[in-house]
């Protein structure tokens, strides 16, 4: 099973991923957050292999959990889902360690096919 | 000025002309209370105590004088008016006795002057401090403008940084979850149903079309990039817009080593590099705009440097841009200034440096 972990203050949008990752056959959705504390907490307690981060989010932002995450022993994959797509925004992420970087609404598609390339390279 | 009779303070040793004297300020309106001395002690003793509103002195005294009783009549009253009551002194030593800070001179074979003179004396003063007290109140007029205008910048830029986040991120939230949802529907839907298919797509055009209108709006307002990325950030992302937007090359210098600056400099200084673009734009006829950043001791300083027809000391005069005063009143408002210059088709410098604000909490510096 590829164990996922979804970060993102709204509620719409986890739900809809959730929807989308868990009809995936190998996939399992381990847990989720709306904030950047529960993040943190959660990802280190249930060791995922994968988390999509949401960038905006209440108290730490993703850019704080991406390097929280990174910085543990063995992290796990780190997927940037974001509104805000910048290069800018890009090229943080990518130094911090994150191991792709979507545009929310444009690329959500390469969620699923993230997912299925993960499942292919266990 | 005073309430009750008019303090006059006389200093003179002659009896008979302290009555002459006496009697010519008779008529002033309020009535005189005229405390008289004769000696430099009981001159100084009489200026220690309640303020006198007039001092008359003669000028000529047994064991004192009167450029004594001027200087010390300076000393410890600077405001009362101070009149001599002389027999004939010259006008070079009445001329070095007004220079001295005397209101006037009257001559003793001339008391008839004597009231007139007190009266110009008393009007002078209460002109006066009518005029201090109105420079005073527009100072404090001008000060309580220049920090309402600061307040209403400051809450002008939380109103911009809550509608801009509130914008993109509720706003984007939906249309995220809506164009989500058009996926499922072709992915669910979608085979072998072209006619379903090209109404989702046209949808999913109109869903990023509005987002990038969202994401645009919102950055307008308030770049997300300054408070998730910091100043360095900002000011790269600025440059690349106005770049798209003027053609324009925009050229950014910030050391890598650049400390976290605090969120109260780092949008000042971002919403002057943004006005300093402004005018670049719309009057300097630029090719290249270069921005630097440097770390000074106890501030960070921000230079804008266009090869534009550079601006001309009647576009600096007061009144012509309130861009201008707004850049200026920015930085002031932290404790920091901004200086323009331009050379004539030598390109417009705008220099503008603020205190890094030790102690506040950094911007997000992931």
């Amino acid at each position: 099973m590829l164990r996922v972990y979804i970060v993102d203050d709204s509620q719409a949008v986890r739900e809809r991923l959730v929807e989308l990752l868990a009809g995936l056959e190998g996939v399992e959705v381990a847990g989720m957050a709306a904030d950047g504390e529960a993040a943190m907490a959660g990802i280190a307690a249930l060791r995922p292999d994968a988390v999509f981060l949401d960038i905006n989010l209440p108290g730490r932002n993703g850019l704080e959990v991406l390097r929280a995450v990174k910085a543990a022993p063995s992290p796990p994959r780190v997927y940037m889902l974001t509104n805000y797509p910048h290069p800018l925004y890009w090229k943080k992420c990518m130094d911090e360690g994150a191991d792709g970087f979507f545009d929310k609404t444009a690329e959500f598609h390469r969620v699923v096919e993230t997912v299925r390339e993960l499942l292919r390279s266990r | 000025m005073t309430r009750g009779p008019l303090r006059i303070l006389l200093l003179e040793d002659v009896d008979t002309d302290a009555e002459l004297a006496a009697r010519e300020l008779q008529g002033l309106d309020p009535p005189p209370d005229i405390i008289r001395v004769e000696t430099g002690g009981a001159f100084l003793a009489a200026l220690s105590g309640p303020s006198p509103d007039v001092i008359l002195a003669d000028y000529s005294l047994p064991r004192f004088s009167g450029p004594e009783a001027l200087h010390l009549a300076r000393r410890h009253a600077p405001e009362v008016p101070f009149i001599f009551v002389s027999g004939a002194i010259g006008e070079e030593v009445a001329i070095e006795m007004l220079k001295g800070g005397a209101t006037d001179y009257v001559l003793k074979h001339r008391l008839g002057r004597l009231r007139p003179a007190v009266e110009r004396a008393l009007r002078e003063v209460r002109e006066r401090r009518e005029r201090e007290r109105m420079e005073g109140e527009l100072r404090e007029s001008h000060e309580q403008l220049r920090a309402l205008a600061g307040r209403l910048e400051s809450v002008r830029e939380e109103e911009r940084t809550r509608i801009a986040r509130e914008l993109h991120d509720e706003l984007g939230q939906v249309l995220t979850a809506l164009r989500i949802d058009l996926s499922w529907i072709d992915t669910r839907f979608g085979k072998d149903n072209e006619q379903l298919l090209a109404k989702t797509r046209a949808m999913v055009a109109l869903i990023e079309e509005t987002i990038g209108t969202v994401r645009r709006i919102a950055a307008d307002l308030r770049p997300g990039i300054l408070d998730d990325l910091g100043l360095t950030a900002a000011l790269e992302w600025q440059a690349m817009e106005f770049t798209s937007r003027t053609g324009i090359r925009c050229g950014v210098d910030v050391p890598p080593e650049l400390p976290p600056v605090a969120p109260e400099p780092a949008i000042a200084l971002f919403r002057i590099f943004q006005e300093a673009l402004t005018n670049i734009m719309r009057h300097a006829g630029a090719t290249t705009v270069e921005v630097a950043v440097r770390v000074e001791e106890g501030g960070i300083r921000m230079t804008v440097r266009d090869n534009g027809r550079g601006i001309t000391e009647a576009d600096l005069r007061p009144g012509r841009s309130l861009g201008l005063v707004g850049m200026r009143e920015r930085a002031r408002a932290l404790g920091g200034q901004v200086t323009i210059e331009g050379r004539q088709g030598g390109g417009t410098v705008v220099s503008a440096v603020v205190p890094t604000g030790a102690g506040d909490q950094p911007v997000n510096t992931p």
